[in-house]
């Protein structure tokens, strides 16, 4: 979320330079390519395949979170393969420092003087396997690389390759061993998607695939299809901005955004980042069907996976079982969708 | 309690209809028992009035007042019936409206009469007692499958069924009135959007469509519409219903097609081609009833059915309510006596004087009001506050023509049925002192008498059509007495400069009980049977007692709670205990006890508490430093890792331990001198 959530349009939430039909479809299949191209290896799952693409060309972050063994890793590797991009994996465990992940300056006797060796950071697709496996420190030293697009070493800052997108995966917290994520970090998500395990005929057809000689190391015998590239990247992000959101598309996220700082089981409510993030994920969403304007539906769609790790609930309700998806729906199902005024006043 | 709840029903279940004679008959002209509504919808009501308002049927457009029409084309009167007959003529002031006495609605079993106990009510306390009965079997039934497939019903709770905090989707709030979907019947809305359409709104068009469509599949039953829900969300749910094979096919398609193209103007900025519209229309028509409807819409809706969608609707006062929202007015039903009249209420005050019999009183006060700069719009006699306007007579004249400020606006003339009031104007001028203007005859018949009269009266101004009949809604079905009761107060606005805001604000006085002291209740049952709250009232009553008979008197005496409470109890804490075992909060527990206990005693404190609860020595001092390290340990790591269930386990010990020796410390403690 680099830009800061800064509108590029006028009045009433109107981009200056709105997408037109012909670039939306354009959008819509390019998005399709790539849905279709994971989801050619990782079955079952394209929603969250979507789901992360969407992240991706809105510029934010994926945390995923669901058990071992359910394909994550799989899905990091043949979506940086389709996007043809550089792709790093950290395995995050209790004793990671925080050079292990950022690469820190070592001597070099040869040269006499200290050399910066670049950890796995500084890649463009960054699978950070079970986040919460390590301690809060080394978590944080993803922070300005996730917010800034950039790595701090002893004074030196390095920009990172772009685009960044991180792909943290998470076990459940009741899991053994494992440090919460901080909230600061939480907020730097722009999506947290739950992964569960897939239903029966998926999980057959997972092992017919493999019965058919799929192996998910191999992925050059997949014969993926690179669909795009980092500078359709950055095209895609960029006309995913240029997308119209009416003003009262603006006002229903600012609605459901702000009920989480008032809900009574909320301790501390979504702050603005999530509004923009909400916003940033909806044009996505719109384009990737082809629109040139975004609805509620949209909105609502995004609302769960976009806000459900971006506030802390009350200890009492989170004892009595409360989920942070039950607030956002109970938000949803108290917020008034907008439109149809035009038609009342008639 | 039963006896002391027989005595309260017993009163309030005597029914008679004499009851409290006419203040309850006048209380029958809530807005839906509207006789005048049913005079003009129904057929065979109000044979009195007939005969007067068949002579202007021709005036009423054809698609308005079927029973009207019915009855004028010979359908069998029924003559104004009540519980009493002799009740309807007197002091009612729809009886004194001489407007349409439709019959009292049947059952009035509220209101009272204390003299003369009807034992009719046992019939009605038997129906109580059936509906109690079943409600009590089916909740037998429910409680029964409950107990036998519900949660519990292995005798220990599932942590996953613990309740939690958020409620559940309440499916009753779904059926909560949508407010982005206009409230108009499906068929209005669509004959609307034919307009839009015909007059080159293709945007509109579709909103209007799109909102026609949903209000349609809502009445159907088909889908539950709440504002929460997005159009896409309809259409999925129709989708889903239609794949259950519980609705016919088709019809999410449909939907698709409109709510898409209302998506695109809307939230869009793209104005749909009239093409496309003219086909989203077509596809909301298909849901709305296939080729009727069809068939309507080719007819292309008049100018008139148009307005009959928008201001002509069969709701009594509200329909008057619409008209003045309609003309840009602030609408607001006056909720007090007139004598409270504030300059800050409005700047329109709208008296139907048959219905609300001001007192002399309540005319001083309009009077006073419109002297500081208001205006009132008088709808019937109003010479009580304006003894300028002369007085009122019949006319037979049958002709009224326009004059004065009216003729300027070319306003098409009111139709009354004859014979209609109107003001017989003195010939001098009535105020010498000035303060008072003429009176200026808007409206006249052919004999010169003013049917429709305005008059300057201190900073403010009167207008006053002499004919109560003018503003009742059978009235409100011609066109041309429609559109005068909007237009005619802003004429004056815009020619004679009355003190009128832009937006103008208008109360309407209609509802004697509502503006008049004189008809307030005198008692609060009867409050309550005007709000309609006594069967509220008696249902919560009844189920009241049989919560304390089942529970016991919630006020009575304190009590254990019954062994299977206990249980219940016990089994929620145990819950709550597993609950925190699996969120391992064992450690910042016993971190949090350790470090208060080592804070408060210090290492050798707690030792010394640990030997004297009869640890040993050795013992007791490894026991601290172990709490000790743990402490040191938890506070510089900041971040505690979730411990393994064993380790959970030897926590909670350790906890118990700490405990223990703790309280026999204390214990020790309290009992030295």
């Amino acid at each position: 979320m680099e830009d800061g959530g800064a509108l590029e349009g006028g009045l009433g939430g109107v981009p200056v330079n709105t997408l037109s039909d012909a670039e939306a479809l354009a959008f819509k299949e390019r998005f399709d390519a790539v849905t279709s191209q994971v989801s050619r290896v990782v079955l079952g799952q394209r929603d969250v395949v979507r789901s992360v693409l969407v992240a991706l060309v809105a510029g934010g972050h994926v945390l995923l979170e669901g058990p071992p063994g359910i394909g994550k890793t799989l899905l990091a590797r043949s979506m940086a393969r389709v996007l043809g991009v550089e792709f790093k994996r950290i395995q995050f465990t209790p004793d990671l420092m925080p050079s292990d992940v950022t690469g820190g300056n070592v001597f070099n006797q040869r040269v006499d003087d200290f050399v910066f060796r670049a950890g796995p950071v500084f890649t463009q697709i960054l699978l950070a396997d079970e986040i919460n496996r390590a301690p809060a420190k080394t978590q944080a030293a993803l922070l300005e690389a996730m917010g800034d697009r950039q790595v701090t070493v002893d004074g030196s800052t390095r920009p990172l390759p772009q685009p960044f997108f991180t792909l943290a995966t998470q076990n459940p917290v009741e899991s053994e061993g494992t440090y919460p994520l901080p909230e600061a970090q939480l907020d730097r998500f722009l999506i947290k998607v739950l992964v569960g395990h897939p239903s029966k005929p998926v999980e057959v057809r997972l092992l017919e695939h493999y019965l058919s000689g799929f192996d998910a190391s191999d992925l050059d015998a997949v014969g993926l299809e690179v669909v795009l590239d980092a500078a359709g990247i950055a095209q895609l992000r960029h006309q995913a901005r240029r997308v119209t959101v009416e003003a009262e598309v603006l006002d229903y996220i600012a609605s459901i955004v702000g009920r989480t700082r008032h809900h009574p089981a909320v301790d501390l409510g979504a702050s603005p980042r999530a509004s923009i993030a909400l916003l940033l994920a909806s044009q996505v969403v719109a384009a990737a069907e082809g629109r040139t304007f975004v609805v509620p539906d949209d909105v609502k769609e995004l609302a769960v996976p976009v806000l459900r790790h971006r506030f802390l609930l009350q200890p009492d309700a989170e004892l009595e079982g409360t989920r942070p998806d039950d607030v956002v729906r109970a938000i949803l199902l108290d917020v008034p969708v907008p439109g149809g005024e035009r038609g009342a006043a008639l | 309690m039963r006896r002391r709840l027989l005595l309260l029903l017993v009163p309030l279940a005597l029914s008679g209809c004499d009851g409290l004679g006419g203040q309850a008959e006048a209380e029958a002209d809530h807005a839906l028992a509207s006789s005048s509504y049913r005079f003009c919808h129904e057929a065979g009501l109000d044979a009195d009035q007939l005969d007067a308002w068949c002579d202007v049927l021709d005036s009423i457009p054809e698609d308005r007042c079927p029973g009207l029409r019915a009855s004028c084309a010979g359908a069998e009167p029924v003559p104004s019936t009540g519980c009493n007959d002799e009740g309807s003529s007197g002091g009612g002031a729809e009886g004194e409206k001489g407007l349409a006495k439709a019959p009292e609605p049947p059952d009035e079993p509220w209101s009272m009469d204390w003299s003369a106990p009807d034992l009719s009510f046992l019939g009605l306390v038997g129906q109580w007692l059936m509906a109690l009965l079943v409600a009590a079997g089916i909740g037998g039934l429910l409680f029964v499958l409950w107990r036998r497939f519900g949660v519990g019903s292995d005798g220990a709770p599932e942590l996953d069924d613990v309740e939690v905090l958020v409620s559940a989707v309440d499916e009753a709030e779904l059926d909560e009135a949508l407010p982005d979907v206009p409230s108009a019947p499906s068929n209005d809305l669509l004959a609307m959007a034919r307009r839009a359409l015909d007059e080159g709104r293709p945007g509109d068009a579709v909103v209007l469509a799109r909102g026609a469509a949903l209000r349609r599949l809502g009445e159907l039953g088909r889908l539950r519409l709440h504002r929460s829900r997005t159009d896409r969300e309809y259409v999925r749910l129709l989708a889903r219903v239609e794949d259950q094979g519980e609705v016919p096919q088709g019809g999410s398609d449909e939907l698709q097609v409109v709510v898409s193209m209302a998506e695109r103007f809307r939230f869009g900025h793209q104005e749909p081609p009239s093409s496309a519209a003219a086909d989203a229309l077509a596809a909301a028509g298909r849901l709305l009833g296939g080729l009727v409807v069809m068939a309507m819409l080719v007819l292309a809706p008049t100018e008139a059915s148009a307005q009959a969608v928008s201001r002509y609707r069969p709701y009594g006062d509200a329909a008057f309510a619409d008209l003045y929202r309609i003309h840009g007015y602030e609408v607001r039903w006056r909720l007090r006596s007139l004598e409270d009249l504030d300059d800050d209420d409005a700047d329109l005050l709208v008296i139907d004087a048959a219905a609300v019999m001001p007192s002399v009183e309540d005319w001083d006060a309009v009077r006073t009001w419109v002297e500081r700069g208001h205006v009132v719009f008088v709808l019937g006699d109003a010479t009580g506050a304006f003894p300028e306007l002369g007085i009122t007579k019949r006319s037979m004249s049958g002709e009224v023509f326009a004059s004065g400020p009216a003729r300027l606006a070319d306003l098409a003339p009111p139709v009354l049925p004859d014979p209609f009031s109107v003001y017989e104007l003195p010939r001098s001028a009535p105020d010498p002192d000035g303060t008072v203007g003429s009176p200026e005859v808007w409206f006249e018949d052919g004999s010169g008498g003013a049917v429709v009269v305005a008059m300057r009266v201190g900073d403010g101004a009167v207008l006053s059509a002499a004919d109560m009949r003018f503003g009742d809604n059978i009235s409100l079905s011609i066109p041309a007495n429609e559109e005068l009761l909007g237009e005619l107060p802003l004429i004056g606005q815009a020619q004679r400069g009355w003190p009128i805001a832009t937006p103008p604000r208008a109360q309407l006085a209609m509802r004697p009980s509502l503006v008049s002291d004189s008809n307030a209740a005198q008692n609060p049952f009867l409050s309550l049977a005007r709000a309609e709250l006594l069967p509220f009232l008696l249902q919560f009553l009844l189920l009241w007692t049989v919560v304390a008979l089942w529970k016991g008197w919630p006020m009575g005496p304190l009590r254990d709670p019954p062994q299977r409470g206990r249980i219940r109890f016990a089994d929620h804490v145990e819950a709550l205990g597993e609950r925190y075992e699996r969120l391992r909060a064992s450690r910042y527990a016993l971190r949090a006890y350790a470090g208060l206990w080592l804070q408060r005693l210090g290492p050798k404190g707690l030792t010394l508490a640990a030997t004297a609860s009869g640890m040993g020595r050795e013992e007791a001092a490894s026991f601290v430093s172990e709490l000790e390290s743990l402490v040191e340990e938890t506070d510089d790591q900041g971040d505690i890792a979730r411990p393994s269930a064993r380790e959970a386990q030897a926590d909670i010990e350790r906890m118990e331990v700490l405990w223990r020796m703790v309280e026999h410390s204390r214990a020790d403690s309290e009992e030295s001198p």
